[in-house]
C-alpha cells in the first residue's frame, strides 16, 4: 500500500486519503455497500436473461417467482414469518443455483411492488440468491442417495441458520439509511426478535411444506425426461415390415376363392 | 401525475439521497411538497393507507434507536425517522406512477427475456389468486367446508395447496411452450440487420423482418412426419407415416388421449414432452420461408417453426390486456399498424374489449383473442388444436374464412377437432389416428317432466320470463360468446346451492394424483383417507363403489391411482371433474359447454349417463356451440333458452 499513498504531486494523495478516510466511514460504507450490491443485482440479472433459451424456463421462473411473490404479500401481516426462504431453498435443492437466483431477483421486484421498493431491494434478492446456492452446494447432504427424498431435520437446520443471516444481510441496508454504526447495531440488536421469529418460521414451513414441494419439484423434473430419438424402435421397423410384406402377399392372390369348389348347388 | 418517464431514474436517486442531506426546514419544505404532490397523484385515502403502515413502523424503529444505540439526543433520532419516512414516500410516489406494464417494457427493451419472465410473472399472479378461491369454491361445493370445526376446515383448505401447485406448474408448462412457439425468446432480427431495413424502407419493399413476403408462400412448404410417440410404460400413442403439402387442410381425428395434441407439440417445434413421452422418428419441414430445411429433432428452436393454437385459451395469454397481447405478438410476425390491428379486432368482434383484461373476457372471447392476435400470416403451418370448441357460429365462420384463406395462400392447416361435420367440408384430406371410430349417434330419450324444480336467477344481470325448470327437463342455453351463458350458470350455482361445471376442467380439480384427487371428492371419503385403513367410516365404503360404478362408465377405470391429474388428457380430466357432480345427485345439473374435449364415442356415453339422470329425475342445463347437441336436444324433447344482453327467452322448437 505504500505505493499507493505515496504522494505524488501532492494533490492526488490527499485526495486518495480524503476518499479512502470517507470509505470507512458510515455514509462511505453505505455507499459502496449499496453500489458493490446494485452491481451484483444488474450482474444477476444479464446473467439470468443470457442463460433463458427455453420458454418453459422462462416460464417456470416466472411461475416461482409468482408463488414466492404471492406468499410473502399474503404473509405479510406476520412479521418476518413468511415461506420465500424456504421455497427459494427447494428451488435451489432442486432445479439448481442459476434459477434460485432467477426467482429471486423477480421475487424481491415482484414482491416489492405491493410491499415497497427500496434500496433493501437490491440487498434482498442477493440474500436469497445465496440461499438458493446455499442449497444446490449442500444437496448432497439434504436428500438420500438417489434423491427421491429430502431430509427434513437437515434442511430445518439450514432453513433456521438462513433465517438470521439472510435478515442480516438484508440488515445491511439500514446502514444506507441510517448512516451510523450505532444506529445499525442496535437496529440488528433489537432485530434479533424478527430474526428469530423468521427462522422458527422457516423450520415450521420445513415441516410443513417440504415433502410436498419436494414431490412436486421432482413431478416436474419428470417433464423434463422425454428424450427425441433419431431412429424407429426395431419392434417398430419388424411390425410394419411384416405388415407391408402380408399387404404385398394379398395383392399376389388376385382371388383367394378361386381354388375352392362351391359344393352347394352342384348337381 | 408522477414523475415524467425519462426522469424516473434520476428521481430515484434524487428521492433517496435528498432527504439525507437535508435539515429540518428544508426536509419540512421537500416532505411538504411530496405529501401535496402524492395526495394530488393517487387521493388523500391512499396516501392514508400508506401512513398508517410507514409511520408506526417508522416510530417503531426510532424508539429502538433510542432505546439501544444509547445516544438520548432525541432531536437526531427524530431527524432520522423524518428523513426514512421522506425517502420511503418519494419511493412510493415511484411506486405509484409506474404501472407494472412500463416495468415489463422497460426490461424487454434491456432483458428481453427475463423481461418475458416477468410479464408471465405479473400475469400468474392474479391467476394463482383466482386459481385458489376456485379451489375454496369447489371445496364448498363439495361440501367440505360447512358443516366442519374451523380446525377441521382449515386442515382440508390446507390440504389443497400441492394440486393447486401442480396445477400452476402446469400452467407454466403450458405458457413456456406458447412462448417457444411464438418465438418470443427468439433476439430480435431488426438489431442486427438495420442496413437491410434501410434498404427495404428505400425500395418500399413491405417485407417481413426476416425478409418475407407473408402473403404468399410457395407450394413447395412440405411436412415430411415418420415418427412414433411412447410413454414411460412403452404404450404407444401415436404412429404417423405422411407427407403434408401446401395448399392443404388436414383434419385430425381420433379419441380423447390417442396422441393428437402432442403431435401438434412436436410440430410446432416445443417440448413434446408435457407429459414424460418419448419420440422416435424424425419430422421435417421443407420450403419454411425464414428458416429452409429444418430437422425438428434439432430442436428446441428460438425462432417459431409454425403457428400453433393450443387447446384452453386462458392458459395460453402472455399479457394483461388484449391491447398488449397484440403487441407482442405482431412485433414477431413483421411489420404492422394500428389499424391493422384495430381492423382485426373489429373483424373478431373484440373491438369493444381493447382495453380488456383478458382473464375478464369469456372462454369464447379469449379463444378469439387468440386466434386474432396469434393466427400469423407469416408462418406457413398452422395447427390448430381445438381451436373451434369455445367459437359460436359468427366466430367459427371467421375462423373458416382465415383457414381458407391460408390454404389459397399455399398454406398447410392442421386441424384437430371433436365435432369433425364443420371441418369435413372445408378439408382435403382426413387423417385417423389410433382406432378410428364409428359415426355415433347421441343416444336420445323422451323423459315425462315432473314437478317444478328451479328457476334461473333474476337480478340486474340477467332478466326472464320462462316456465321453471322440470324433473327431467333438458335445457340447452344457446347465445353468441361473451353474452353470459357462463355468468349465468355460476349465478344460478350461487343462488341455489347447486354444482356446476366450468368448461375448464382444471377449476374442479384439486388433487395432485388421481388418487388425491378422488380422496378429495367427497367429505367422507377425504375423512377415511385420513383415518387410515384400520378405521372403517360408515357410508364410505358404499361412496366408493359408487365413484367405482361411474369412474367405469365414464371410462376412467383403466387410469392409475398414481398418475399425476395434469398427465392426463383434456378429455380424461374432464371427465374425471364431472365425477363429483354425478355423485352428488343433485336435482338440477349445469354444465358448461359438455362437449370441449371429448370424443364422440365419450360424448355418447356420457349422454347415456345424462339420459339414465333425467328418467331418475334430474334435470340438465347445458350450454353448447354444437349443432350436433342441438339436434340432439330437439329429438330428445328439451327446451332451447337463447341469451341475449341479459335476457334469456324460450326458442320454440
Amino acid at each position: 500500500m505504500e505505493y499507493r499513498t505515496r504522494p505524488i504531486d501532492g494533490g492526488e494523495s490527499v485526495i486518495f486519503a480524503d476518499v479512502q478516510a470517507w470509505a470507512g466511514t458510515p455514509g462511505g460504507i453505505a455507499v459502496w455497500l449499496t453500489t458493490l450490491f446494485a452491481l451484483l443485482f444488474g450482474t444477476m440479472l444479464f446473467s439470468v436473461d443470457r442463460r433463458i433459451v427455453l420458454g418453459r424456463e422462462a416460464a417456470l421462473i416466472a411461475l416461482l417467482a409468482a408463488v414466492a411473490s404471492a406468499s410473502r404479500v399474503l404473509f405479510a401481516a406476520l412479521p418476518n414469518v413468511q415461506p420465500v426462504t424456504l421455497l427459494i431453498l427447494m428451488i435451489g435443492l432442486h432445479l439448481g443455483a442459476r434459477r434460485a437466483a432467477a426467482v429471486a431477483v423477480l421475487t424481491a421486484l415482484i414482491s416489492n411492488m405491493a410491499l415497497g421498493h427500496g434500496p433493501w431491494t437490491f440487498y434482498q434478492a442477493i440474500g436469497w440468491a445465496c440461499v438458493g446456492s446455499s442449497a444446490a452446494v449442500l444437496r448432497p447432504l439434504l436428500v438420500n442417495w438417489d434423491g427421491t427424498k429430502v431430509r427434513i431435520g437437515a434442511l430445518a437446520i439450514l432453513a433456521f441458520i438462513w433465517g438470521f443471516l439472510f435478515d442480516w444481510i438484508v440488515s445491511l441496508s439500514a446502514l444506507a439509511l441510517y448512516q451510523s454504526f450505532e444506529a445499525f447495531l442496535a437496529f440488528i440488536i433489537a432485530g434479533l426478535i424478527f430474526d428469530a421469529m423468521h427462522a422458527v418460521g422457516n423450520v415450521l414451513f420445513t415441516i410443513w411444506l417440504a415433502p410436498s414441494l419436494h414431490h412436486l419439484l421432482w413431478l416436474h423434473r419428470r417433464h423434463e425426461a422425454g428424450r427425441w430419438f433419431p431412429n424407429l424402435l426395431d419392434e417398430t421397423v419388424t411390425r410394419e415390415a411384416f405388415i407391408a410384406e402380408a399387404d404385398a402377399a394379398a395383392k399376389q392372390l388376385e382371388n383367394p376363392l378361386a381354388g375352392i369348389a362351391r359344393l352347394d348347388g352342384e348337381d | 401525475m408522477g414523475p415524467p418517464r425519462h426522469f424516473r431514474l434520476p428521481f430515484l436517486v434524487l428521492v433517496v439521497v435528498l432527504p439525507l442531506m437535508l435539515e429540518w426546514q428544508q426536509l419540512a419544505a421537500w416532505g411538504g411538497f411530496l405529501f401535496l404532490w402524492s395526495a394530488y397523484m393517487v387521493g388523500p385515502s391512499s396516501l392514508y393507507r400508506w401512513l398508517r403502515v410507514w409511520l408506526p413502523l417508522s416510530i417503531l424503529y426510532g424508539l429502538i434507536l433510542l432505546l439501544f444505540s444509547g445516544t438520548g439526543d432525541w432531536p437526531r433520532i427524530l431527524l432520522l425517522m423524518g428523513r426514512l419516512l421522506i425517502a420511503l414516500l418519494g419511493m412510493q410516489i415511484l411506486t405509484w406512477s409506474v404501472p407494472p406494464s412500463d416495468v415489463v417494457r422497460a426490461f424487454e427493451w434491456a432483458l428481453p427475456r427475463l423481461g418475458v419472465s416477468l410479464a408471465i410473472s405479473l400475469r400468474l399472479v392474479p391467476r394463482l389468486e383466482r386459481s385458489a378461491k376456485w379451489r375454496l369454491e369447489t371445496l364448498e361445493e363439495r361440501g367440505f367446508i360447512d358443516e366442519e370445526s374451523g380446525l377441521k376446515a382449515l386442515r382440508t383448505r390446507a390440504s389443497i395447496w400441492p394440486g393447486w401447485l401442480a396445477d400452476s406448474l402446469d400452467h407454466a408448462h403450458d405458457l413456456g411452450d406458447a412462448v417457444q412457439a411464438r418465438g418470443i425468446l427468439a433476439p430480435r432480427r431488426w438489431r442486427h440487420s438495420v442496413k437491410r431495413r434501410i434498404v427495404q424502407l428505400a425500395l418500399g419493399e413491405d417485407v417481413r423482418e426476416d425478409g418475407v413476403n407473408p402473403y404468399h408462400f410457395s407450394d413447395s412448404v412440405q411436412l415430411g412426419l415418420d415418427l412414433e410417440i411412447r410413454l414411460p410404460d412403452g404404450r404407444c400413442i401415436g404412429r404417423h407415416k405422411e407427407l403434408l403439402r401446401g395448399g392443404q387442410i388436414v383434419l385430425l381425428r381420433g379419441p380423447s388421449g390417442c396422441g393428437k395434441s402432442s403431435l401438434l407439440r412436436v410440430i410446432a417445434g416445443v417440448s413434446p414432452w408435457q407429459h414424460p413421452v418419448s419420440v422416435y422418428g424424425k419430422v421435417h419441414i421443407s420450403g419454411h420461408p425464414s428458416l429452409g430445411e429444418v430437422n425438428l429433432a434439432e430442436g428446441p428452436f428460438t425462432e417459431a417453426i409454425s403457428c400453433w393454437i393450443p387447446q384452453d385459451p386462458d392458459r395460453h395469454g402472455l399479457a394483461e390486456s388484449v391491447h398488449r397481447e397484440f403487441k407482442i405478438a405482431r412485433r414477431l410476425s413483421g411489420p404492422w399498424t394500428q389499424n391493422e390491428m384495430l381492423e382485426c379486432l373489429r373483424e373478431w368482434k373484440l373491438f369493444d374489449k381493447l382495453r380488456s383484461q383478458p382473464e375478464n373476457l369469456s372462454e369464447g372471447e379469449q379463444q378469439r383473442l387468440l386466434l386474432a392476435a396469434h393466427l400469423d400470416s407469416a408462418q406457413p403451418i398452422w395447427l390448430l388444436d381445438e381451436a373451434d370448441v369455445h367459437l359460436d357460429e359468427a366466430g367459427f365462420i371467421q375462423l373458416g374464412k382465415a383457414v381458407v384463406k391460408h390454404r389459397a395462400r399455399g398454406g398447410l392447416v392442421i386441424v384437430v377437432a371433436h365435432r369433425h361435420a364443420r371441418w369435413e367440408r372445408i378439408a382435403d384430406y382426413e387423417i385417423d389416428i389410433g382406432d378410428s371410430l364409428p359415426p355415433q349417434d347421441y343416444p336420445s330419450v323422451w323423459v315425462e317432466r315432473g314437478e317444478e324444480i328451479g328457476t334461473p336467477p333474476q337480478g340486474d344481470l340477467f332478466s326472464h320470463d320462462l316456465k321453471p325448470v322440470r324433473a327431467g327437463d333438458l335445457i340447452l342455453i344457446q347465445g353468441a360468446n361473451g353474452s353470459g351463458k357462463t355468468t349465468l350458470l355460476r349465478e344460478w350455482s350461487g343462488t341455489s346451492g347447486l354444482p356446476w361445471l366450468p368448461t375448464s376442467p382444471d377449476r374442479r380439480l384439486l388433487g395432485m394424483t388421481i388418487e388425491e384427487e378422488l380422496n378429495l371428492q367427497h367429505p367422507i371419503l377425504f375423512e377415511q383417507h385420513l383415518a387410515g385403513e384400520e378405521v372403517q367410516i360408515p357410508d364410505a365404503e358404499r361412496i366408493q363403489l359408487q365413484q367405482s360404478a361411474l369412474r367405469l362408465d365414464l371410462g376412467l377405470s383403466h387410469l392409475s391411482m398414481a398418475t399425476p391429474v395434469h398427465d392426463l388428457s383434456t378429455g380424461e380430466r374432464r371427465r374425471l371433474s364431472l365425477l363429483p357432480v354425478l355423485m352428488r345427485k343433485p336435482a338440477i345439473m349445469l354444465l358448461d359447454e359438455i362437449d370441449h374435449g371429448l370424443d364422440d364415442l365419450t360424448l355418447a356415453d356420457l349422454i347415456e349417463e345424462l339420459n339414465i339422470r333425467r328418467k331418475s329425475g334430474c334435470a340438465i342445463v347445458i350450454t353448447s356451440h354444437s349443432p350436433d347437441l342441438m339436434a340432439w336436444t330437439k329429438v330428445s324433447g328439451g327446451r332451447v333458452w337463447n341469451i341475449e344482453q341479459g335476457q334469456l327467452t324460450e326458442v320454440s322448437l
